[in-house]
């Protein structure tokens, strides 16, 4: 009992010891700041592509680990502007006093929606969202299955939230909307049986209660079964065993960072103060579902450019 | 933080108390962005589907490459130590056991272990060589240890759990990395491994090498000289590639070759004289995996793996071992002054093939099938009563099922079905029950037999000292009496699983576990012994007595575990591993077959308490504090408490840098701080050791 004793006090010792940080570095105006875990792949991939953009520019990047030095930042206000990736960074930073232009990368629109509110009047804010917009969706399974018209959603307590924005994007490419909502996960077999009788595919929307890895599975064996084409909005998904997805890679949203940086975004009325969606994306398909379900699916390139055309054209 | 997080200052009881209410705290989470780049995490170990934390029929805790890292073991068997109910032994410097609640000897003939669903489980001994093993530490991708028997997925001798090692992805690997590892153990440490990876066109590939020098521990008794000698000296490479050959068809094929030296014996000791052992270990493995679509695989599996080891022994002479005159020695035993030697090395073989399929019966039935077909080979003329090569030939038919009856509730049941020439067949079924009380929460109750068949070397042990210029016994060692049953498990489990959207984990476990027919050793007199007659003459009573294996008796324990993991960042995070009996001192009821022998071993011991927390900070410009504090407590058998118990504590401060482009990390860090303690072997003390290592990727 004694050495149980010894043992706490000497990990509470070193418990505390973790507790400090230590600071770092300034900028300076030739400088962007990126903040963010980078200790995930996906944060390093954004920089990466970020760097190799802005490598182009006079500008270089600093990368601040918010893993390592959540507790105190530096000063940000001397860079040329603040990149932000993810949203764990951005609510850090959210009420911080910065004066220089700030994007925040790879944020959910959710959050997006509840900063863009407390925004200090004037300054240069904008959100690049990790999210693809609900019409590139609508627009690979039109472009994808031309002929499967009626497209089922099922909305969580989550994305119930994008309904009205999904009704105008289905309404715009002609897509017939399904619709059902679940409030727990309970419901999502009831739910799938509804759409085997009422649609010709299904599209998925990040929602705790819809996609998690609990659910996926049900979500999974329910469209497969039900001979429903199932699309979401991660190469995750697709490995899962969803037919395909449409997603931006984190090369992706670096690269379309490093463009707004270079040019300017704060400068530009329509970017300075918006919420973005990605400029970039890619299609991913599962070809074994595809043959399963005995769809004749085009490349993933072809479909990619066949979405882009049609974007273009609206 | 709602109320009842509040209270965990106030102790392990309330932790409990807060975990078992954590509905009430619980809250639909909005994804991150996290949920758009991060695979959907899944476990297979436990049935061999892929099923979600909340929706396995046993406990399981997942040690990752962070927790790897983060720990600062050097060695795979110390990484253990991170699951709940876990222990790590080390009888010996060069070999190591890993046990779960306890109930072992040096092998460790209780659990399982796969390394991509290779058995590495030893057919002479039982166990694991773990020093043999062809697998850098750098190659883990993670390792799922189900806590509890798990028979009815991987057969006999998965029953007090089953490690299984999940090596990287070679689509994973395909970088150059270059390790270097330096220590001070005592003596010195030194470890280099280069990794290449590569891909071309649909072949993806990674070799790894690696050299490691171990001087040993600094096991020196006060007066200054060493005991142990424990240096090791270990060479070895491993291939893995995976081959594409179209949408639906995968080749893995994976090669490894071990060289170990390993020292052996005592310093000043007449009997167990210091030595250098020289063993090869090498395995072969291909599967070939057909994807019909998401819902129906198959996977034929086959393998070869091949052990040598060898380890002959030479006393000095008996005179000095008895400690008296040549003369008298030749008077007493009629034979000329003279070393004794033993030979207990051993070559082994194993065969095996695997067919598995995975397949829908119905919207809500999903299961898994296959066969198997072993062939273990032994030669161990210095153990074994059989001079000659041993065949030991298994076959094997499992199925397990996971039935969704409502969204709520799941079943999980299945069975395995063996049959083996020495112990006839074997029938170990499952049946348990999940219900999801949300999406983040579930309990589960189940059902579990396991058996563990006894070993080549408890059927057949034959191991004697021989006079090394006569050739004649001197002394009968260890023997079987031959006839042995399998060892037979009934476990309950009534658990609850938590998975807070990947960040925050927990899973308590209540347990009771009935072993019967348990194989232990005792000593017992010997009267055939050649030299009985004179053992009191010489003062040596071993002249006549045996160790011998036989099934003799049942055990019945009841306990608690926790596992709780918490990652709110990768910089930051924290794993709890706890484990209680909850019976005192001589309360463990173990009831022997006969009464009066001398058991040797801790066959029918169980720790009292086992505790692991490991907890990793960012200090800031890329650099990172972990620390991992680990306890034993006393060690339970009837009416007896061993007093091996100990706390100790490793510290790693580690810093990740770039140089022209290149991505590397330097860490030193420090094991076993607090001083040195003996593990649950009073053999050899484990004592602080500290390394420094430079990892270059490119």
């Amino acid at each position: 009992m004694r050495k149980l004793q010894t043992t706490g006090r000497l990990l509470t010792a070193l418990l505390s010891l973790l507790l400090l940080n230590t600071t770092p570095a300034w900028g300076s105006d030739d400088q962007v700041a990126v903040i963010g875990d980078t200790a995930r792949p996906y944060v390093n991939g954004f920089i990466r592509a970020l760097k190799e953009t802005l490598a182009k520019s006079s500008l270089s990047v600093v990368t601040l680990d918010i893993g390592q030095e959540r507790a105190l930042f530096p000063p940000l206000t001397d860079y040329r502007c603040v990149v932000t990736v993810g949203n764990e960074a951005a609510r850090l930073t959210a009420r911080q006093s910065i004066t220089v232009p700030v994007l925040h990368a790879l944020v959910t629109e959710s959050l997006a929606r509840e900063l863009y509110g407390g925004l200090p009047p004037k300054q240069a804010r904008s959100f690049l969202l990790v999210e693809q917009p609900v019409s590139r969706l609508l627009l690979l399974a039109n472009r994808a299955m031309p002929q499967r018209k009626k497209v089922g959603i099922i909305y969580g307590p989550v994305s119930e939230q994008e309904q009205s924005e999904v009704q105008r994007a289905a309404s715009s490419i002609g897509a017939v909307l399904v619709e059902r909502e679940v409030r727990d996960e309970l419901q999502l077999s009831k739910a799938l049986e509804f759409f085997d009788e009422n649609a010709d595919l299904l599209i998925t929307l990040p929602d705790p209660v819809i996609v998690n890895e609990g659910s996926i599975k049900t979500l999974m064996l329910g469209a497969y079964h039900g001979n429903l084409p199932l699309l979401g909005y991660s190469q995750a998904m697709v490995k899962a065993g969803a037919l395909m997805a449409v997603h931006t890679t984190p090369e992706q949203f670096g690269r379309h960072s490093g463009e707004l940086i270079a040019e300017g975004f704060w400068n530009d009325p329509r970017q300075s103060r918006a919420v973005l969606s990605p400029r970039y994306f890619e299609v991913s398909v599962n070809y074994q579902v595809a043959r399963a379900l005995a769809i004749d699916l085009p490349d993933e390139g072809e479909l990619e450019a066949r979405i882009r055309d049609a974007e273009q054209e609206r | 933080m709602c109320a009842r997080e509040r209270r965990l200052h106030a102790g392990p009881i309330l932790l409990l108390a807060v975990v078992a209410n954590w509905p009430y705290c619980a809250v639909a989470a909005t994804p991150g962005e996290e949920a758009y780049f991060n695979d959907l995490p899944s476990i297979v170990t436990v049935t061999r589907l892929e099923q979600s934390p909340l929706e396995i029929p046993a406990a399981v805790t997942i040690i990752d490459r962070p927790m790897i890292e983060a720990s600062g073991a050097v060695a795979i068997p110390d990484l253990l130590r991170l699951a709940a109910g876990f222990q790590v032994g080390h009888p010996y410097g060069t070999r190591s056991t890993v046990t779960y609640h306890g109930m072992t000897n040096e092998y460790s003939q209780r659990m399982q272990v796969l390394v991509d669903g290779r058995s590495v489980y030893s057919p002479v001994f039982g166990g694991v060589e773990w020093p043999l093993l062809p697998l850098a530490l750098e190659d883990i991708e993670r390792i799922e240890v189900t806590r509890g028997p798990n028979a009815v997925t991987y057969g006999a001798n998965s029953y007090l759990g089953v490690i299984n090692i999940i090596t990287t992805h070679p689509a994973a690997n395909t970088e150059h990395a270059y390790t270097k590892v330096i220590g001070e153990t005592g003596g010195d440490f030194q470890k280099a491994l280069m990794r290449q990876g590569g891909s071309s066109g649909d072949l993806d590939y990674y070799l790894t090498l690696e050299h490691r020098w171990d001087a040993g521990l600094d096991d020196s008794e006060p007066n200054g000289t060493r005991q142990e000698f424990d240096e090791s000296r270990i060479n070895q490479l491993r291939f893995r590639s995976e081959y594409r050959a179209d949408i639906n068809d995968y080749l893995d094929i994976q090669l490894g070759v071990n060289d170990a030296q390993l020292g052996q014996g005592k310093f000043n000791d007449p009997v167990s004289q210091v030595r250098m052992t020289d063993n090869l270990a090498h395995f072969q493995q291909i599967s070939w995996r057909h994807e019909e679509d998401t819902q129906q695989q198959t996977q034929l599996l086959f393998y070869h793996e091949y052990t040598d080891l060898q380890n002959e022994l030479e006393t000095a002479p008996l005179s000095a071992i008895f400690n008296v005159s040549p003369q008298l020695v030749e008077t007493i035993l009629g034979v000329p002054d003279q070393p004794v030697a033993g030979n207990i090395g051993h070559t082994s073989e194993r065969y095996n093939l695997e067919l598995q399929h995975r397949y829908r019966v119905t919207p809500t039935l999903r299961a898994v099938s296959g066969a198997e077909a072993r062939l273990d080979r032994v030669r161990a003329p210095g153990l074994l009563d059989i001079k000659e090569w041993n065949n030991a030939y298994l076959y094997r038919l499992f199925s397990n099922g996971e039935w969704r009856t409502t969204p709520q509730w799941l079943v999980n049941g299945g069975a395995m079905v063996e049959y083996s020439e020495a112990v006839g067949s074997l029938i170990s079924p499952r049946l348990a029950v999940n219900y999801l009380l949300n999406q983040e929460q579930a309990i589960r109750a189940s059902y579990t037999r396991a058996y563990r068949t006894p070993s080549i070397i408890e059927q057949h042990a034959y191991l004697v000292s021989t006079l090394a210029y006569d050739g004649g016994v001197i002394d009968e060692l260890l023997k079987s009496r031959g006839g042995l049953e399998p060892e037979r498990m009934d476990a309950w489990e009534l658990g609850l699983a938590g998975d807070h959207n990947g960040r925050g984990s927990y899973d308590l476990k209540l347990f009771r576990e009935k072993m019967s027919g348990l194989i232990t050793v005792a000593s017992e007199l010997n009267p055939s012994d050649p030299y009985c007659a004179i053992a009191e003459t010489v003062h040596y009573p071993d002249f006549c007595r045996v160790d011998a294996y036989s099934n003799s008796g049942e055990i019945v324990t009841t306990g608690a575990e926790l596992q709780l993991g918490y990652r709110p960042s990768s910089a930051r995070m924290a794993s709890f591993a706890w484990s209680h009996f909850f019976q005192r001192e001589g309360e463990i009821l173990f009831s022997r077959n006969s009464s009066g022998d001398n058991y040797v071993g801790l066959d029918a011991w169980v720790p009292e308490d086992t505790l692991t927390l490991l907890a990793q900070q960012g200090l800031g410009s890329d650099t990172a504090l972990s620390v991992m504090v680990h306890h034993v407590d006393s060690w339970l058998s009837a009416g007896k408490i061993n007093d091996v118990r100990f706390t100790t504590a490793n510290a790693r401060l580690s810093k990740r840098f770039k140089v022209a482009g290149d991505e590397g990390t330097i860490a030193f860090w420090v094991n076993d701080l607090l001083g040195s303690y003996y593990d649950f072997f009073y053999f050899s003390p484990t004592t602080p050791r500290t390394y420094l290592s430079v990892e270059l990727a490119f």
